[in-house]
């Protein structure tokens, strides 16, 4: 994940922060198009303007209806297929709430909320990773609790 | 901080031989797999019931026998990958694809499909048994 430092209005530097953290200072009006940006590892600041991947990003507090009709080249990701995996692989009730936050991801982003998409994956994100894991350690402690009371038959391996 | 593409390949080393032991064994012949606690506890089948057996026979080619022991997964599977690699191909493009822009209404259905089908697989007549694995 790339991470940048920003130059504030008050001539202080901040970060280094995410692309999300970047574009939710964006989204407030924390940063602007003149704000000085160095990306981790480059040697040199470059106005905010100058990096394509937040040129969306003022499309949004500029309100202008050219850019903002565009939908953003980088997007928020909504584990939609993780969501989805839960639900019927490991963990039926803890996916779908993952899949009700992956689909709001969808629909903020549709109406150019950022920050509420931004928000809405976390918990899509944080849904699925709990789906994950009780589905993960409920499957293993009934694996072996079925294993130790049937026994484990090497015979029906053999089989094959 | 790990790169995205890295921990990609590792989840996909890593269902490799999931994948291999799921080709080997028949998970209806022997007790490797779990078994759905869903179904354990509640005596029902979830919208998930059947789908390791139904991935096995995907992984031979018997499309028909995994399409009867759980048609949700044995459509969704293709459809979810093509998705994911449609996703990441198209990352560098002038126009990418993601899965955060199709319409929520598309979602919305998908989760009713996914609620719906374990509904109705758990109807005991016909024609609802045959989505029962």
């Amino acid at each position: 994940m790339p991470q940048y430092k920003i130059i504030g209005a008050d001539n202080n530097v901040y970060g280094p922060v995410s692309v999300e953290q970047l574009r939710q200072w964006i989204a407030e009006g924390r940063t602007n198009a003149q704000t000085q940006v160095q990306p981790d590892g480059a040697a040199d600041w470059k106005p905010l303007s100058a990096f394509p991947e937040f040129a969306d990003a003022f499309g949004l507090t500029a309100s202008s209806p050219t850019t903002a009709s565009t939908p953003p080249a980088v997007s928020v990701p909504n584990y939609l297929v993780q969501a989805i995996l839960v639900t019927i692989c490991c963990c039926l009730p803890l996916g779908i709430p993952a899949i009700v936050f992956a689909a709001q991801v969808n629909s903020k982003l549709l109406a150019g909320d950022m920050a509420g998409a931004q928000d809405a994956s976390n918990k899509a994100k944080m849904w699925c990773w709990i789906g994950f894991g009780l589905g993960l350690a409920a499957n293993l402690i009934s694996t072996i609790l079925l294993l130790v009371i049937f026994g484990i038959q090497l015979s029906e391996l053999r089989r094959f | 901080m790990i790169a995205r593409h890295k921990i990609a390949i590792g989840v996909a080393l890593g269902l490799i031989p999931l994948l291999a032991l799921l080709f080997a064994f028949d998970p209806a012949q022997c007790r490797l797999f779990p078994s759905c606690l869903f179904h354990l506890t509640t005596g029902l089948h979830c919208p998930g019931c059947g789908a390791t057996r139904a991935i096995h026979h995907l992984l031979h080619g018997h499309l028909l026998e995994a399409f009867r022991l759980n048609a949700l997964a044995t459509l969704l599977a293709p459809a979810l990958l093509g998705a994911l690699l449609w996703e990441r191909l198209s990352r560098n493009s002038a126009r990418p694809w993601s899965l955060s822009r199709i319409s929520p209404a598309l979602i919305w259905t998908l989760l009713s499909v996914v609620l719906l089908f374990g509904v109705v697989r758990n109807i005991p007549f016909f024609p609802f048994t045959v989505m029962a694995p």
